[in-house]
């Protein structure tokens, strides 16, 4: 196939600086959790993208100096050689398929909270930091002379970079880090040359950008990641100017090679990793669209709009919005999307669904992994490649029950390996309960989950997809004549009340009656009654919310009740809290924290305190305790929504294993389970589930992984820095 | 005394003879009429108002001035002139003659036919008797030597060669009447030669005719005895002729010496003009009956003498429409006779005697009525007669829907009435509206001015032109609809009314006004003639009116007197109907343009052909329509340059027929008031204008460049196919249609010698006396990549014979123990979105193409197992046609529960048609012997949907398609249910064995399980050899194949408004393209 010739600007090369790159594809630097400490994963995971056809690949931010510690969330970090040995991995990597390596240099002032460095940042202003006011971080106030030593910090970790062999120094300003502290008003309160105007206040930036062009430029490109507006409500300042007026300024310098755009600050991060929920391709666009002509053709600027079609790519650029398609998120999700554009294989590109599962991971300080993509950093830990698949020497036939996500992942890679396989599912279509969530007020993209797969298993002829056939018995799956059997039937949500609160029932809420009822049942079409809305919230992702707003919308006064210390609150990590928010806000969707409930009678719903007890622990008839007091809150409750907890939907499997004796007899081999009939978890993790079984389909016991590579220090190796060594000579005084 | 003796050497008895045949001839005479009479009786009502004493006088100026008569016809009206005053005369001579001898002689005993009276009555009578001699001569002379196109009754328009019987009859009346008048004029001078031979009498020179036969007859050598002997006989042949010619007078053509009267004082003056309304309490609309005819109708049928001047003038029958004003009125006669207006029910008229065709095809242009000189009405009556079929609905499919439009949105194009006003956003001013404010003029602009694209640039010509000239005007805007003439003249009378009362609640609503113009002049009839009889309306008047007026009175002056020669067609609503002849000429002179006269024009001027509804009706094929024919008009006359109307539906109709008569460089078609603004130098144009001038040059300029682009583009392209091999072609083969090749039991080839690929071959050949040759040699070179060439023999198109099941001698099914269902099975080739061809052409790349079960076999599978399953048992036999790869599909089958399976296959068979396919399933049924054959009813590739009739047809058995359920009743019967359209269900009941082929969406097709497809491994599968086959007709070849061209397509940009506005614009353009 083709590549259909409007699409072929993409891939006419593009130089700035001193470098070129071979397309216009530019994986804008994100977040991984890997760190300098994971340099196997980081480097295999970029490299993939390489390989997929990224001509441009940048890391997470890179912080230049111990004083700027962000752990426990793990940034990349060039404070030493180690660092340079480890990130110089990555180079080789991308380097190996003609990609340009990029670093992001990222000094956080005074949002750094040091836990591991115990240095203390400074920064413009003596402020306590909004973005972790709960852990109480504070800056130093930089007087010139540190000023100079925010600027040696930063060449010397170019100098590290090139040493390294990143092709290019990317300089954060954004995220609230230390450029933006000083740039922007509310943190810059100096009244000496860098504070003031607009022209003060972006000297250190100008600064820091002329030091760095001089020091490296004639060998590195040397460009400027810029958010040109921070969107974020009451303390908005005056940015929009203030950022195209800094573009123009920093601009006539000449000292930026090129321009990626980005918008929302660290608050506002939300704004940009966008959730397909409130954010649709290319929603920044109005923020960015003036640069271009500012810069002129000479400078190439990258925009991100979460960008998976060729044709919004192209729009784009012709546009005149921008040069190169910058992407993080469609870039994890298929690495290989520029390589599917080149060959015309539209409809093999796996889209990015926005669900923003891959920044959650980072922001509970764990590793970044993909909803789409099961083998996003497993690249060098399990040597899982995403286009390529190890074919089976012996395929024999699988019987795969269940066409959910994980029944319908598990079914293409074991039929891209070569395996027979049967996938039935009960119902006319594909798409298991994630069918019910693709049509959740805001979720039309999660359906992309379905419909790649759908493609692929149409591709695939040794698969066959046998849909409306009902529910499967035990006796069906004996006779069925497979080999070997995956069951992966789902879920449901519980019925009766049963959560993550108490792990009990809560009496009288049972969706047999009309007035409760389950998010399955509502997408069945059973109706939600009268005009008080309780939705209890026991999961804090998006079902809650999502059912919220599904009555509310249908004119409900709807409350939100959960037990946890915030509603929806999942969403903290996914960067969707503020504007899920504004929505309960504009939406008059009412919320409770912290409550639970106690029993639903008589469309009345009792609702319980989590901490209606004392602080005191008394001794209540010879055992230690605390008091607890019989207060209840009663709400009216004309239909109770119970989003709980779900509930595996295992009978099939356990049959099947109560009458494992059978199986021989039916020539059945095995029996395995993947997905939420396992255990309920998140998709990301189900469509894991039956990516790896299939992976690891001839191991002595597929149930369970195998082994994967962990990287951490092993004792007795160098290490570095070593006790003894100087401290980098970065201050001036 | 001066007198002659009447009734000389006649004895008593002859008198009493004579004077019995004189009284049974004024018997049978007033029989006659008494019959006609009682025919009127029995017509309906008049639908209009007559003024009988206005029409009176009109009929006596009229008889008397014969100016009807010498219209367009000088000879006929001389000479009818002639016979008719001679005739005159001469009736009342001998009711003189009958006063004074059987009258007032008897009573008074004295005579007053003597003396100087009878000397005069004697010359005037002889010179009356001469004229009307004369005038017969010559309608003879015209009838026998000139071939009158007009007077021919053959109806070549409908494709007649021969007279009808009917027609002989209209013949022979015609010569009977010219020829038996003309026998008892010469006897009647004979008998006055011979008497005044025989008794010379002093004062035969007052009878100078029949003096001058006296000595002619002398001279002759006659005696006066010879001439008393032939006065004797002559004098009786004489008398019976001119009694028998008065008996007969009601009874044939020469009624309408009486009719006439009648029809003539009857005449309705605005007939057409303003059509009759429906009486209220009717029970069907219209005219469906002869009883529904009026008597004034049957009166006018009755006058009707043949004379041909409406079958000249009808532009319909000019452009052989299957309409002749003439014909028609003689069809209703001769049925109004036939019935004496008498049928009660049936609609054997309107359909039957009138077929709808010929209703339809008038014009309503009036021309036959205008030169009618009888005052028929044909128009009125056809119009009676189309509001019947517009009641059943008999209409036009375009017809209809245009009435559908018009009721819908008001406007005859569909469009929403907010558009109606749409042409004015292009002014540079705004037009007021006139249900806002007051103006002194209302202009009506009618549908085709305000939606046609080309006649909206003539509206804004004339708003700016009323403009420049200091009109004060306004317009209804949204509030206008279709005036509604026309769709009265297509008969339908309630969407009429809704339209007036419409209009007229709109005009009645309006702020003041003093005027209405129009540029229509449909909608000036139909207001101005018609709306009064509905409601208040104001004066109204033509554009063409008020231009002459604004011109003579110094509004507009002209400064540039185009000095052009130009020729002007006179709209019939305008002209004909409404006599403004005058006023578009006033106009054209004042702008200085010379006027040429159509050769037809004025009162004679032709027809558009848009008149009548026929612009909302399909042209009849092979027609010359009538705006193409007056194009030739106008291009024969010298040095025009521009064909002027002032009518928008003739400029949208010769604007077309400009082109479509291939004289689109030979003159322009203009509007009246675009040459006026050119000659009053109107400043249209403004800064405004000029992007969207500049856009419009560049793209006529960009598509001028793509047109030439792309015709090079083909050259080339086809230059490139034509030199390609041919692949092998029916020449060679000598199929039906290749006149060259002798047919013969040709080396047959299969594929290429169906005569069916000459049609489908895509590409256009080579010449094929080139590609003879070549081909030949050709073949084998292009051949390995396709099928090898395994021969059929060629369709023997005079030896046809049914077709038959081919045997399979070698084949023997097992023995039928239970019961047994044939299920016919495809492996079907599917195309995924990207293809190749083979080098040849003629086939798709094996690699882009996956093969699967046929869908519909698959549901036919289904319905099989299921049929077994009910029935407790039996066997599942399926049977392909097809190769190796198939069994694929038949693996599939048997896994899913087919028992057996069977494979016919040959390689020849490739390009096999659904016929020899059927063959061969059907030589399978004969050795299976099933009780029930299934397949599915079409092929998810090629589609034809033939094969599994075919082999029912084959076989003989009953069958039903398309069906979606079926069941066992117990009786050796299936009950089957099919799915016809829209979701219809059709039971019935087949006796087995049966042929069902059935349709998806019945039963979901099971799927097979993995044990069922290990199982289905072991199950028998035989192979046929298909070679059978190959020995009879049938089959295709593919000559090339070939991706149709990809339309242009364009990105569209900007917002979603933009892109909306652009998405409506291209709609709108194909709308009316």
């Amino acid at each position: 196939m083709a590549r259909n010739p409007k699409h072929d600007i993409l891939f006419e090369p593009i130089s700035f600086g001193p470098k070129t790159m071979r397309n216009r594809f530019w994986q804008s630097a994100h977040c991984t959790g890997y760190g300098s400490e994971r340099p196997g994963t980081q480097a295999y995971f970029r490299g993939m993208k390489a390989e997929g056809g990224w001509a441009a690949i940048c890391t997470e931010a890179c912080s230049v100096h111990p004083e700027s510690d962000d752990y426990p969330w793990h940034l990349a970090r060039l404070w030493d050689e180690g660092d340079v040995i480890n990130l110089g991995k990555m180079c080789e990597e991308l380097h190996k398929h003609g990609s340009l390596a990029g670093v992001q240099l990222w000094y956080n002032g005074l949002h750094a909270p040091g836990l591991e460095s115990r240095e203390v940042p400074r920064a413009p202003s003596g402020l306590p930091s909004n973005v972790f006011p709960e852990r109480n971080v504070y800056a130093a106030v930089a007087d010139e002379s540190d000023i100079k030593t925010f600027i040696k910090m930063y060449v010397l970790a170019a100098k590290r970079a090139e040493q390294a062999g990143f092709d290019f120094v990317e300089i954060s300003g954004g995220d609230s880090c230390l450029p933006m502290q000083f740039l922007e008003k509310r943190y810059n309160r100096r009244d000496d040359k860098y504070g003031g105007s607009l022209e003060n206040r972006a000297r250190f930036f100008v600064e820091l950008m002329t030091a760095l062009k001089r020091a490296v430029g004639d060998r590195l490109g040397v460009t400027i990641r810029f958010e040109t507006d921070t969107v974020n409500g009451d303390h908005r300042i005056e940015y929009y100017a203030d950022g195209i007026g800094f573009v123009e300024l920093m601009h006539k310098e000449g000292v930026v090679d090129l321009w990626a755009l980005k918008i929302g600050d660290y608050e506002e991060w939300g704004e940009d990793a966008g959730s397909s929920r409130f954010r649709k391709t290319n929603w920044m666009r109005p923020f960015v669209q003036d640069v271009k002509g500012i810069v002129g053709s000479a400078i190439p600027v990258v925009s991100n709009g979460r960008f998976t079609n060729p044709d919004d790519m192209i729009e784009a650029i012709n546009g005149g919005q921008c040069d190169i398609i910058g992407a993080a998120r469609p870039s994890i999700s298929d690495p290989f999307l520029p390589t599917k554009i080149s060959e015309g294989r539209i409809e093999d590109i796996r889209e990015c669904i926005g669900c923003n599962m891959c920044v959650s991971r980072m922001q509970q300080q764990g590793l970044l992994y993909c909803t789409q993509n099961a083998t996003s950093g497993e690249e060098y830990r399990r040597g899982w490649h995403p286009e390529k698949f190890e074919k089976a020497k012996d395929p024999c036939s699988v019987l795969v029950v269940g066409g959910g996500p994980a029944g319908m992942e598990c079914a293409v890679v074991l039929g891209k390996r070569g395996y027979d396989v049967h996938l039935r599912e009960a119902e006319g279509e594909l798409g298991g309960h994630w069918r019910d969530v693709a049509r959740y007020p805001r979720c039309s993209e999660f359906g992309r989950v379905i419909t790649h797969r759908q493609i692929q298993l149409d591709k695939l002829k040794n698969v066959e997809t046998h849909l409306g056939v009902g529910k499967m018995s035990a006796d069906d799956v004996l006779e069925y004549g497979a080999d070997k059997v995956v069951i992966a039937t789902g879920a449901h949500w519980s019925t009766d009340g049963t959560g993550a609160e108490i792990h009990r029932p809560i009496p009288g809420a049972d969706a047999s009656l009309p007035s409760v009822l389950t998010p399955e049942q509502i997408m069945a079409g059973k109706p939600i009654p009268g005009q008080k809305v309780v939705v209890l919230d026991g999961d804090g992702h998006f079902t809650g919310i999502a059912m919220a707003e599904l009555a509310a919308d249908l004119g409900k006064e709807v409350t939100l009740v959960t037990n946890m210390h915030d509603v929806v609150q999942f969403s903290l990590y996914t960067m969707e809290m503020a504007n899920n928010k504004r929505l309960m806000y504009e939406k008059k969707i009412k919320t409770m924290t912290n409550h639970w409930g106690h029993e639903y009678a008589d469309g009345k719903l009792s609702l319980f305190y989590l901490y209606r007890d004392t602080p005191e622990l008394y001794e209540l008839e010879g055992k230690w305790g605390r008091r607890l007091s019989g207060d209840l809150v009663h709400l009216d409750c004309d239909a109770l929504i119970l989003v709980t907890m779900r509930v595996p939907n295992a009978e099939l499997f356990h049959e099947l294993l109560r009458r494992q004796s059978e199986w021989e007899e039916n020539e059945v081999q095995a029996v395995y389970r993947i997905g939420d009939c396992y255990t309920p978890r998140h998709l990301m993790n189900a469509i894991f589930d039956g990516h790896r079984l299939a992976r690891e389909f001839e191991s002595p016991h597929p149930q369970y992984p195998l082994p994967f590579i962990r990287e951490r220090q092993i004792w007795g190796n160098d290490t570095y820095p070593k006790l003894g060594d100087a401290r980098p000579n970065v201050e001036f005084a | 005394m001066e007198t002659r003796e009447l009734f000389w050497s006649l004895d008593a008895a002859q008198i009493a003879l004579f004077y019995a045949l004189g009284t049974a001839a004024i018997v049978v005479f007033l029989l006659g009429c008494w019959r006609h009479f009682a025919k009127y009786r029995r017509g309906a009502p008049v639908p209009v108002q007559v003024d009988l004493c206005r029409g009176a006088v009109a009929m006596l100026w009229s008889v008397l001035s014969h100016r009807a008569l010498r219209r367009r016809d000088r000879s006929a009206g001389v000479a009818h002139a002639g016979i008719f005053f001679g005739f005159l005369l001469a009736a009342i001579g001998t009711t003189i003659i009958f006063v004074d001898y059987d009258i007032f002689q008897p009573l008074s005993g004295l005579s007053f036919w003597k003396g100087d009276f009878y000397l005069w009555f004697s010359l005037v009578l002889d010179l009356g008797h001469l004229t009307l001699i004369l005038g017969l001569l010559v309608m003879v002379t015209r009838r026998a030597a000139f071939a009158l196109p007009k007077l021919d009754y053959r109806r070549s328009y409908e494709g007649e060669t021969e007279l009808r019987p009917q027609a002989k009859i209209w013949r022979i009346e015609d010569w009977a009447f010219l020829s038996v008048l003309l026998v008892i004029e010469i006897t009647g001078f004979l008998q006055e030669g011979t008497r005044l031979l025989a008794e010379p009498v002093a004062w035969a020179h007052w009878s100078p005719i029949g003096l001058g036969v006296a000595n002619l007859l002398a001279a002759l050598g006659m005696t006066p005895e010879t001439a008393t002997a032939i006065r004797s006989s002559n004098w009786w042949l004489h008398a019976i002729l001119a009694l028998a010619f008065t008996a007969a007078i009601p009874w044939y053509k020469a009624k309408h010496m009486l009719a006439v009267l009648g029809s003539l004082s009857l005449r309705d003056i605005k007939a057409l003009r303003r059509l009759p309304k429906e009486p209220e309490q009717k029970s069907t609309a219209g005219y469906a009956t002869i009883a529904d005819f009026s008597w004034k109708d049957m009166l006018n049928l009755d006058a009707c003498t043949r004379c041909g001047r409406c079958h000249e003038a009808c532009p319909a029958r000019a452009s052989h429409y299957p309409l002749s004003p003439r014909d028609l009125i003689l069809d209703l006669r001769d049925y109004a006779d036939e019935t004496q207006g008498a049928v009660a029910n049936g609609l054997d008229l309107v359909g039957g005697v009138i077929e709808a065709e010929t209703l339809w095809a008038c014009l309503s242009c009036g021309a036959c009525q205008e030169i009618c000189p009888v005052g028929i009405e044909h128009p009125a009556m056809i119009v009676q007669m189309r509001r019947q079929l517009v009641e059943r609905g008999e209409l036009d499919p375009l017809l209809q829907s245009t009435l559908g439009a018009v009721a819908n949105t008001g406007n005859s194009f569909n469009e929403s009435a907010r558009k109606r006003s749409a042409w004015t956003r292009e002014l540079e001013f705004k037009v007021k509206d006139i249900r806002d404010e007051p103006a002194e003029v209302l202009w009506f602009v009618g549908d085709y001015a305000s939606f046609d694209p080309r006649n909206q640039k003539v509206s804004q010509t004339v708003a700016r032109i009323l403009r420049a000239a200091g009109v004060d005007f306004a317009l209804l805007h949204e509030g206008e609809q279709t005036a509604g003439n026309d769709v009265r003249r297509i008969g339908e009378e309630g969407l009429f009314e809704s339209l007036v009362k419409h209009n007229l609640a709109q005009l009645s609503g309006c702020k003041p006004f003093s005027r209405i113009i129009t540029t229509d002049p449909h909608s000036y009839n139909t207001i101005k003639n018609e709306y009064p009889e509905f409601g208040q309306t104001a004066p109204i008047q033509h554009y063409s009116e008020t231009l002459a007026d604004l011109l003579a009175s110094g509004d507009l002056k002209v400064v540039k007197p185009l000095g052009k020669r130009v020729t002007f067609h006179d709209p019939c609503h305008l002209g004909r109907l409404n006599g403004v002849y005058e006023a578009p000429r006033r106009v054209l002179k004042a702008i200085g343009c010379e006027l040429i006269e159509m050769p037809r024009s004025r009162d004679n001027s032709f027809c558009c052909g848009a008149g009548g509804g026929r612009i909302w009706m399909r042209d009849q094929p092979g027609t010359e329509r009538p705006s193409e024919d007056r194009m030739h008009e106008a291009v024969a006359l010298s040095g025009v340059e521009s064909f002027i109307t002032c009518c928008p539906k003739d400029l949208t109709m010769f604007e077309d027929a400009r082109k479509t008569s291939g004289h689109e460089n030979d003159l322009v078609v203009e509007d009246l008031a675009e040459l006026v603004a050119e000659a009053i130098a109107l400043d249209s144009f403004s800064l405004k204008d000029l992007p969207q001038l500049a856009e419009r040059i560049t793209d006529t300029v960009a598509a001028r460049i793509a047109d030439v682009v792309a015709a090079r583009l083909d050259a080339v392209l086809t230059a490139r196919l034509t030199a390609l091999p041919q692949p092998a072609s029916s020449e060679d083969s000598g199929t039906a249609g290749s006149v060259s090749s002798p047919q013969g039991p040709a080396a047959p080839a299969f594929g290429a010698r169906s005569s069916l690929e000459r049609g489908e071959a895509p590409v256009s050949p080579a010449p094929r006396g080139e590609a003879h040759g070549k081909v030949a040699q050709g073949d084998d070179a292009l051949e390995p990549s396709s099928a090898p060439a395994i021969s059929l023999r060629q369709m023997d198109w005079d030896k046809l014979a049914p077709l038959a099941p081919v045997s399979f001698p070698e084949y023997e099914p097992p023995a039928k123990e239970t019961l047994r269902i044939l299920v016919a099975v495809k492996h079907i080739a599917v195309l995924g979105d990207e293809y190749e061809f083979t080098p040849d052409r003629r086939d798709i790349q094996p690699a882009y193409l996956e093969h699967e079960l046929n869908e519909w076999d698959d549901a036919a599978l289904e319905a099989a197992l299921q049929l077994i399953e009910t029935a407790g048992g039996g066997e599942v036999v399926a049977v392909c046609i097809g190769p190796e790869e198939a069994e694929a599909s038949l693996r599939k089958v048997l896994a899913k529960g087919a028992d057996r399976a069977v494979r016919v296959w040959h390689e020849g068979l490739g390009a096999a048609d659904p016929l020899t396919i059927a063959r061969g399933i059907a030589g399978v049924a004969a050795k299976e012997q099933p009780d029930l054959i299934l397949a599915g009813a079409q092929s998810g590739d090629q589609a034809n949907g033939a094969a599994g009739t075919a082999v029912a047809r084959i076989l003989g058995l009953p069958h039903a398609a398309v069906v979606v359920g079926l069941q066992w009743t117990g009786d050796g019967c299936v009950s089957v249910t099919r799915e016809l359209e829209g979701g219809v269900r059709h039971h019935f009941t087949l006796p087995t064995p049966a042929l069902l082929t059935i349709q998806t969406g019945g039963s979901a097709p099971r799927y097979a399980t993995m044990r069922m497809i290990k199982q289905a491994k072991k199950k028998p599968l035989i192979e046929i050899d298909g070679s059978g086959l190959l020995d009879d007709g049938g089959g295709y070849s593919v000559r090339r194949m070939y991706t149709p061209p990809k339309e242009r397509a364009q990105m569209l940009e900007g917002g979603p408004d933009d892109m909306a506005a652009f998405v409506v614009k291209v709609i709108r353009q194909m709308e009316n393209a």
